[in-house]
């Protein structure tokens, strides 16, 4: 029997149930990806039923198909330019009315739809019961019921897609009204545009849609001055705007058409009642702040009291790995060279991808729940004003908090800003928090510099971190991002427990995207610094004559007026690069001491005032290869190279003006 | 007519007029928000997040935006 393939888009709003939809439909595995261009994530996956072979597209949740947001552009763009062979409409079953309004949509665009009435549970406990029958007369599309959290209707749904989708309907039309109508079938006549619906057409014109708009330029259509006209006329007529009339009317039909397909009087007050209940208490004036921080005070010991000695655990093991296989390699007469590359190049370069592995997915972990559980949603209010106040996103404080425990999780934890530029400058920002590998780095130095007020100086430079971010962040936004802070509006889930399996897929998916994709650049970056340490052939490893004491000599006149400019500190700062927590390592190596005697070496070459210029040039330089990788990731090059370019300017900066005007009081 | 950010918790009120660019007031309206909606205030501005009820969704606004949308008490 020959397969047969079927292209098929998920549509409907936030919190629809989509994914959990999607999850069943395919059974959770999927292949993460972004759509072209921009970072909105896109999951694609597939399923077999009966012969027919059929891919499942989840687009972004979304309210409707005006392409106003970037969301809204995604769906569309996939709806007309890639022509699948339908769409499934997930619907929130209990909100029937604001969630239909995207089925009408689709409708009116002359889309297959199969319609997936999901969390269909909450409206049987209410002993209420939908007309499924009336909806289909009305719609003409395939309804089907299901409770995708316990995977029921799964196989209805599936069915539908395969044998309902391509039946042909007569289309779909909305009823405007006398006065509007008269408008639009004015206009339809006179319009036609390839490839889409002219009523669809007629009535997108009178909205003002802008690609249509172009569209019909482009074509010779000469209706801009007559739509202007009539549109005028009829919002006289009106009284207030067309397209809001537009919206109200078509409301109007879902209002009527509830009223007919649903038994009794529809609502849940019951279910929110505790939902609103909980939000008095965790979204509460005085407690609202203290609780979040609470969250995330655990969430963060979640992530690195757990994943720290994990992450431990798997460096040591690395590590003896990398040591016996060299030993093996040296006894069965392999070169010091070949040994090398196999222990610090090439196992070197997988443990350093390895280690972030638990962070990550601890992460993620705590990410999902707090997602599913809908309280993310609220966390963004909550902080809303005062990230405002910095320039930032409500949303921005949970990727800032991360930051300071590993800044990869922290770009990471980015992803939830739907927002593309607020979510980009986030990103941007990030590496300014003072994560945990470089805390080694201030120990050493404020510890032998100073011992007294160690403390302080430790958080001194916390502090700086974050007084940049603002600063930085506020110049990005002046420099790239002029438009205003996207307005936050967004629905609000009822609070939910959330379910293991959701979880788990969630945290899978986001965990093995950073795997695939930022592992190979870590890779790839571990392996060429061990290239530049140990060539030309012969050389000691990371000795003056490596190419990396070449490269840090060349640069050591450069870091003279910040304090230190000897090559050993330009080679630290090299190796700093793979891993910030490498810096102490790189000067125990280059002045063949151990951990113990390394702070009378540090006492010699450096001076108070320049260990501080030289902590704080840490704090600031360059990311570290697997956040340049991240940021790529989340991103692209440009912003990735942006971020490297910007830190190492502002770190040289700061590092030389800390030196400079310390010097004339010192 | 009043903006929706001096409404108190629980109040019913109805929406009036939206302020703002036509992207925004778009947005708005196919959320579900246009003029001649009731929407009730599940928590205001001073006791934390704004929080409005339109029928059994609920929705958090930013605080600039309560200052866009102007509402009329309803009934």
């Amino acid at each position: 029997m020959e397969t047969k393939k079927l292209k098929i888009g998920l549509a409907g709003n936030p919190n629809a149930g989509k994914s959990t939809v999607f999850n069943q439909l395919t059974g959770g595995r999927a292949h993460v990806g972004n759509w072209p261009g921009v970072t909105v994530e896109k999951k694609e996956g597939g399923f077999q039923y009966q012969d027919y072979e059929v891919s499942v597209v989840d687009l972004p949740g979304i309210y409707a198909l005006t392409a106003y947001s970037i969301d809204e552009k995604i769906a569309r763009d996939f709806i007309i330019k890639e022509n699948p062979d339908g769409i499934v409409v997930v619907v929130d079953a209990s909100n029937l009315e604001r969630n239909l309004y995207l089925a009408t949509q689709l409708l009116e665009l002359g889309v297959n739809v199969v319609i997936d009435l999901n969390m269909m549970d909450r409206v049987r406990s209410k002993g209420m019961a939908i007309d499924t029958k009336k909806l289909f007369q009305i719609f003409g599309v395939p309804i089907v019921e299901t409770v995708a959290s316990k995977g029921e209707g799964i196989e209805e749904l599936k069915e539908a897609i395969v044998n309902e989708l391509e039946k042909k309907r007569s289309p779909f039309r909305i009823d405007y009204g006398e006065d509007i109508e008269m408008v639009i079938n004015g206009l339809e006549k006179r319009v036609s545009i390839s490839g889409y619906p002219s009523r669809w057409a007629a009535i997108k014109l009178l909205e003002g849609d802008r690609e249509i708009l172009e569209i019909a330029k482009r074509e010779g259509e000469a209706i801009e001055s007559q739509i202007v006209d009539s549109k005028k006329r009829l919002e006289e007529h009106l009284g207030y705007d067309l397209e809001t009339a537009l919206v109200e009317r078509r409301y109007a039909f879902l209002s009527g058409l509830i009223k007919e397909s649903v038994g009794k009087k529809y609502d849940l007050i019951e279910r929110l009642d505790i939902s609103d209940r909980i939000d008095r208490i965790l979204v509460n004036r005085y407690l609202g702040i203290p609780i979040f921080l609470g969250m995330m005070w655990l969430v963060f010991q979640f992530i690195f009291t757990l994943g720290g000695p994990l992450s431990d655990g798997i460096e040591t093991f690395m590590g003896w790995l990398g040591e016996s296989a060299s030993y093996e390699i040296e006894s069965l007469g392999g070169s010091k060279w070949l040994s090398s590359l196999v222990s610090d190049g090439i196992i070197g370069g997988i443990g350093s991808v390895l280690v972030f592995l638990p962070p990550i997915f601890l992460l993620f972990l705590a990410i999902a729940i707090l997602e599913a559980s809908g309280y993310m949603a609220r966390a963004a209010f909550v902080m809303d004003r005062f990230m405002h106040a910095l320039g930032l996103h409500g949303k921005s404080f949970i990727p800032m908090l991360m930051g300071f425990g590993c800044n990869i999780p922290g770009i990471m934890a980015a992803r939830t800003i739907e927002s593309e530029k607020d979510r980009i400058l986030t990103i941007l920002v990030n590496p300014l928090m003072s994560c945990s590998a470089r805390l080694p780095i201030y120990t050493l130095f404020a510890g032998a510099f100073f011992a007294d007020n160690q403390g302080w100086v430790v958080f001194s430079l916390y502090l700086l971190g974050i007084v940049l971010a603002v600063i930085v962040a506020r110049i990005f936004k002046d420099l790239f991002f002029k438009s205003e802070v996207s307005p936050l509006i967004m629905e609000l889930p009822p609070y939910r427990m959330p379910t293991v399996k959701g979880v788990l897929i969630h945290m899978w998916e986001r965990g093995s995207l950073f795997l695939k994709k930022a592992g190979t650049i870590i890779f790839a970056g571990v392996v060429l610094i061990w290239l530049l340490a140990s060539l030309p052939l012969g050389v000691q490893y990371a000795s003056k004559e490596s190419f990396i004491g070449q490269i840090g000599s060349f640069f050591s006149p450069l870091l003279k007026p910040a304090g230190f400019g000897f090559w050993q500190a330009g080679v630290a700062l090299l190796f700093g690069i793979l891993a910030k927590e490498v810096v102490v390592g790189t000067f125990g190596t280059l002045y063949g001491v151990e951990k113990a005697g390394l702070t009378n070496v540090i006492q010699g070459v450096f001076t108070p005032l320049s260990a501080y210029a030289f902590m704080v040039m840490s704090l600031i330089y360059i990311p570290c290869i697997a956040a340049i990788a991240t940021i790529k990731r989340e991103t692209n090059w440009r912003w990735a190279f942006l971020a490297v370019g910007y830190s190492l300017i502002l770190g040289w900066l700061m590092a030389v003006g800390i030196y400079q005007v310390g010097k004339i009081f010192i | 007519m009043i903006p929706l950010s001096v409404a108190v918790r629980g109040e019913k009120v109805r929406i009036m007029r939206i302020l703002g660019g036509r992207g925004f007031v778009r947005r708005l309206n196919e959320m579900g928000l246009y003029p001649g909606v009731e929407i009730e205030i599940i928590s205001d501005g001073q006791a934390g997040p704004f929080i409005i009820g339109l029928g059994g969704l609920r929705f958090g606004i930013g605080f600039g935006m309560a200052k866009k949308i102007f509402v009329a008490p309803s009934g």
